[in-house]
């Protein structure tokens, strides 16, 4: 996004002073602003004038009428801006601290670097709903005409562009879109609602943005089948394939459904020699690597998701304090995180056996550098032996995992998973009541009955049969003994007659 | 004649007062305004919708401020 001239950045549109096009233009400037409205000229009449009156404290510019409390006695939009994350960026705070020194002239020289390079990255009313935030050099979106909902391209993916705007967009080489963007054409605003983004107005601010109690969601949308949908539920897709039944609870919904995304790596932040502020990162990856939940919660119980590789690093600080971030190993350096590139289809969901002992797609101690193993001890999935080891107890893994289909045995109606060979090589098998759940199967009818098992790639020695060939072979045996039997009787009976 | 001509001077009068007191009125609602008060008749409404004069004052700023350096080494993405 290219940056405005600077008389755009302050250009007002003489339509704010029309009533009808905006409320906010009766007000007069120096209310909100200050300075000297006297002065013609532009020194003096800038003088205590405040750039944006909303941050920190919007109480005395929105909050004079945004600060109502709502019906349920909610502290509404300004009321919530003290726990606003926009706001205060506490978490970017709250993870350095965690791995920080606690030496206080070491946090001194820590909050010092943070407010050169990081905390600039803050939003506020006026941040969002009259300008671009000051962090990409701001000026007016409109005129100074308020905007009731941010557009996307000039503050949503201003400051959330390198990472979740470009995957939601399409624009990492060779990896699609957000379906939910590219198919349905849906922006930021129609999953973060104006509730979330205003903050969750809990009296504490949350640790982690994941702590958010109003947060996006997939299931604010997508309910599960049959399960009931609520008055304000938005409609979408019900998640109706049998995989989601499986997987609910275990795996996050990106797991299966997100593709490669954005990993950075080893960012320094420091001053040039003309004490300019810079920052230097090392290239970054597009990778997906699925690793454990470090922290299991009633809404986010799953044990597997996707986890990202965030910027820290030990000498994150070095310019200003050697050695500030002490405890690197109290925080994982991957960390989970919500692709914003949903697909309906992925690699990974393709098949059970695509994801499932598919090793590298699972964050191991390979993917970590030696001085982050400690940390991502918690994140980190154990290898485990491929599928075919795994199964070396049948009598030909191969053949049966290239063959069947693994919810034959794994079948989630079964308390544990087909693990007696009777059970699918019988006359009874299950292959033909739980497996394909069509009970009219049977090895009693004449025809080719399992026709539907052999469709599917199902291989099942002994019950791939026709049985009225059975019947016959039946007969055909009894044939023979009754003619052996018969031949026996007639030279029996004629040798007594000669004698 | 004259008791009409009287009446007539009463009544013109009244109409002046009557149109005095709604010139006040008038005069002290707009003069109350919040446009009138706090932004036609301000300089910042006068300057800031003026795409002229912004550019010429813009110019002029940038001429006066020592130019802001880009962090030559900063690489990678924030």
């Amino acid at each position: 996004m290219a940056p405005l001239e600077p008389y755009e950045k302050v250009l007002v549109d003489t339509d704010f002073l029309d009533e009808d096009e905006d409320v906010h233009g009766q007000v007069s400037c120096e209310k909100c602003h200050g300075g000297n409205p006297e002065s013609n000229d532009y020194m003096t009449a800038h003088e205590g004038m405040l750039k944006d009156p909303t941050y920190p404290d919007p109480s005395k510019t929105c909050g004079e009428c945004h600060a109502m409390d709502d019906e349920g006695g909610h502290p509404e939009i300004t009321g919530k801006n003290k726990t606003n994350l926009h706001v205060t960026l506490a978490p970017f705070k709250n993870k350095i601290y965690l791995r920080a020194s606690s030496d206080p002239c070491v946090r001194d020289k820590i909050d010092s670097a943070m407010g050169t390079h990081c905390s600039a990255c803050h939003s506020s009313c006026g941040q969002c709903h009259v300008s671009r935030p000051a962090s990409v050099e701001g000026g007016f979106i409109e005129g100074h005409l308020f905007q009731k909902t941010p557009p996307v391209d000039t503050n949503c993916t201003s400051c959330h562009g390198s990472r979740v705007g470009k995957e939601f967009h399409g624009e990492n080489e060779g990896i699609p879109a957000d379906v939910h963007h590219s198919k349905h054409g849906l922006s930021c605003k129609e999953c973060h609602s104006g509730d979330e983004m205003h903050g969750s107005g809990m009296g504490t601010e949350p640790f982690d943005r994941y702590e958010v109690a109003n947060r996006a969601s997939c299931e604010d949308c997508h309910k599960m089948a049959g399960s009931e949908k609520g008055e304000d539920d938005k409609q979408a897709k019900d998640l109706v394939h049998p995989d989601h039944a499986i997987h609910q609870g275990k795996v996050s919904c990106q797991v299966c459904h997100s593709v490669p995304y954005k990993n950075c790596y080893s960012c320094h932040v420091g001053k040039d020699q003309s004490s300019v502020p810079y920052f230097e990162t090392e290239p970054s990856k597009m990778d997906f690597k699925i690793g454990l939940n470090p922290k299991t919660t009633e809404d986010r119980p799953e044990k597997y998701v996707t986890v990202r590789h965030v910027p820290i690093s030990p000498g994150l600080f070095d310019f200003y304090a050697k050695d500030a971030l002490t405890n690197m190993d109290k925080a994982p350096t991957w960390k989970f995180a919500t692709p914003h590139n949903v697909q309906l289809k992925t690699p990974q969901n393709e098949t059970c056996l695509a994801c499932h002992g598919n090793n590298k797609l699972f964050l191991t101690k390979k993917d970590l550098e030696s001085w982050e193993v400690k940390a991502n001890k918690d994140v980190v999935v154990p290898l485990k032996p491929a599928p075919s080891v795994r199964h070396n107890w049948l009598e030909q893994p191969e053949l049966h995992l290239q063959k069947m289909d693994c919810l034959t045995c794994h079948n989630p109606s079964l308390q544990s998973p087909i693990r007696d060979c009777q059970q699918c090589h019988s006359e009874d098998s299950v292959l033909l009541t739980t497996a394909e759940g069509t009970p009219e199967y049977s090895l009693t009818n004449w025809g080719f009955t399992n026709k539907e098992i052999i469709e599917k790639g199902n291989y099942v020695v002994g019950s791939n049969r026709i049985p009225a060939l059975d019947v016959f072979g039946i007969l055909l045996i009894l044939l023979t003994f009754a003619g052996c039997a018969i031949h026996g009787t007639l030279r029996f009976i004629s040798r007594r007659r000669k004698w | 004649m004259e008791i009409g001509s009287e009446l007539g001077c009463v009544v013109r009068k009244k109409c002046i007062k009557l149109f005095v007191i709604f010139f006040a009125v008038f005069a002290f609602i707009l003069s109350n305004s919040a446009t009138f008060a706090g932004a036609e008749e301000s300089g910042c409404v006068s300057c800031h919708t003026s795409m002229k004069n912004l550019l010429t004052i813009t110019r002029d700023i940038a001429a006066s401020r020592p130019e802001v350096e880009e962090p030559a080494e900063s690489k990678g993405e924030g």
